[in-house]
């Protein structure tokens, strides 16, 4: 572990550490703990305290990820059908990271967790941005004897268990936006990336990666390119020890869901989705690149895609590039 | 046949009460029509009866005809299209494509992304070869079974 994640690691507390303490847990000299603390928190983008004649400590305490409290949050069941658990402190990407595990022979029910991506992704080549310790970046990885093809819809499967999950923990107005953004209040709270790869008719992986706003900085959150949103603005009380609960319990639903999804297909879920449809028959526009087709939005169709009420009848979408906004937010 | 020319057809149909057009172009034809509810582009080329397809599921319209007239072009193994989706080259906007054409490929390797509902699916090589033709730009809708790369 590199230092200046140890120094992190004792402050994540929010307590006030002296820089004689510092010192000796770095085991450096107490002239440069100061030094070490200012490039720690440049580097992870957090806010540090001096305490005149006392230490030092963090403005805001980190819940860091721990193995034992995010097993706590989960069933026995659960637990027994997660295969391996790896929390890291720093990664390119969770997804980037199990898909070169999987092509490897990692097993299926592999999480991967980090308190910071360097690289964290979205959409065709955009950046999730991902700074230390306070949102959640995780993946998880699902091997199926069914071909690429047939996982589509478990893009939906996974939005609805994220909402389901959030508003689990008293999140009110949780929305989805097709296929599986999750919104509050009409902005990001949580994304979605899946991947998958594998032979024509099966079998093959699928890697399903959450990213979800826990209590990012309005300054770390300026490089996002759309309205967003934080786990903590929607939950009045706070949300202190939430984030291993929440990653726990996410998991555990996740690989319940996709189970029942490589058994049941998408029937289950599509209730469970409409519950969450945030734009369901409003006016809407579909964004292909520069084309845009407008439209009434009409629901989900049972394979997942996009029913959209237009001038020329009733069509479906299934294309990933498709971007749906309310037509009144429009003209940026 | 130019793919432009292909999409500059669907434009066409999309603003015509006309519900399916078939155009033959020397030994290629491409049939596109509207297909029930939606205006999707059925592109379909009469495939060598030699190459396999790679999906399970229910051929589309056009699939089985034409078997007498196989274009020269499309010989080899064709690799299509499992899915409805966007059809990616590269693995993000910038980055090096995964494939050219005249590259060898081995079984296994990425050919390219198609993004559906917004899960990245990567194609994957089943048989190696040298890719002959790429017959997708990036970026653009494809359909299923459409072929997308001939290799050799």
């Amino acid at each position: 572990m590199d230092r200046q994640i140890a120094l992190i690691r004792l402050l994540a507390d929010g307590e006030v550490h002296s820089g004689e303490a510092i010192a000796a847990h770095l085991g450096i000299t107490r002239a440069a703990v100061w030094k070490a603390l200012r490039k720690a928190a440049e580097r992870f983008g957090l806010a540090l305290e001096s305490v005149r004649g006392r230490g030092y400590r963090l403005a805001q305490p980190l819940e860091l990820l721990e193995r034992e409290r995010l097993l706590a949050a989960m069933s026995e069941q659960g637990r027994a059908a997660l295969a391996r658990l790896e929390i890291h402190d720093q990664i390119d990407s969770t997804n980037a990271w199990l898909m070169r595990e999987a092509a490897v022979g990692a097993h299926s029910a592999t999480l991967c967790l980090a308190e910071q991506q360097s690289a964290g992704r979205g959409r065709r080549g955009r950046t999730w941005v991902s700074p230390f310790g306070v949102n959640l970046y995780g993946s998880l990885l699902w091997r199926s004897p069914l071909a690429p093809a047939a996982l589509g819809a478990s893009s939906l499967v996974a939005g609805v268990v994220v909402a389901e999950q959030l508003a689990a923990l008293g999140v009110e107005g949780v929305a989805l936006k097709w296929p599986n953004d999750v919104l509050w209040e009409r902005r990001k709270l949580a994304g979605l990336l899946l991947e998958v790869a594998g032979e024509s008719q099966g079998p093959s992986h699928l890697v399903v990666g959450i990213g979800i706003n826990l209590r990012m900085a309005a300054a770390q959150g300026t490089a996002i390119d759309q309205p967003w949103a934080a786990l903590v603005e929607a939950l009045p009380d706070g949300i202190e020890g939430m984030r291993n609960v929440l990653a726990g319990r996410l998991a555990e639903a996740l690989l319940a869901a996709l189970a029942d999804y490589e058994r049941a297909g998408l029937d289950p879920f599509l209730e469970r989705w409409s519950r969450f449809d945030a734009f369901l028959g409003r006016a809407v526009g579909l964004h292909f690149g520069e084309r845009v087709i407008s439209g009434r939005y009409d629901g989900i169709e049972s394979d997942g895609s996009l029913r959209l009420e237009t001038a020329d009848g009733l069509r479906r979408f299934q294309a990933g590039e498709v971007s749906l906004r309310p037509l009144v937010e429009e003209g940026r | 046949m130019d793919i432009r020319k292909v999409k500059k057809l669907i434009e066409l149909l999309e603003q015509s009460d006309v519900a399916e057009i078939e155009i033959h172009e020397g030994e290629e034809s491409v049939r596109i029509s509207r297909h029930g509810s939606t205006a999707m582009p059925i592109y379909a080329p009469q495939a060598p009866a030699a190459a396999p397809a790679p999906a399970p599921a229910a051929a589309t319209s056009g699939d089985d005809e034409g078997d007498d007239e196989a274009p020269l072009e499309l010989q080899g193994e064709v690799v299509r299209s499992p899915m409805v989706g966007t059809f990616y080259r590269a693995p993000a906007p910038g980055a090096k494509a995964f494939i050219e054409e005249g590259q060898t490929v081995k079984v296994g390797e990425t050919l390219c992304i198609i993004e559906a509902m917004k899960i990245l699916n990567q194609i994957e090589c089943e048989q190696a070869g040298t890719v002959k033709r790429i017959l997708v730009e990036n970026g653009q809708p494809v359909e299923y079974n459409q072929p997308l790369f001939v290799i050799e």
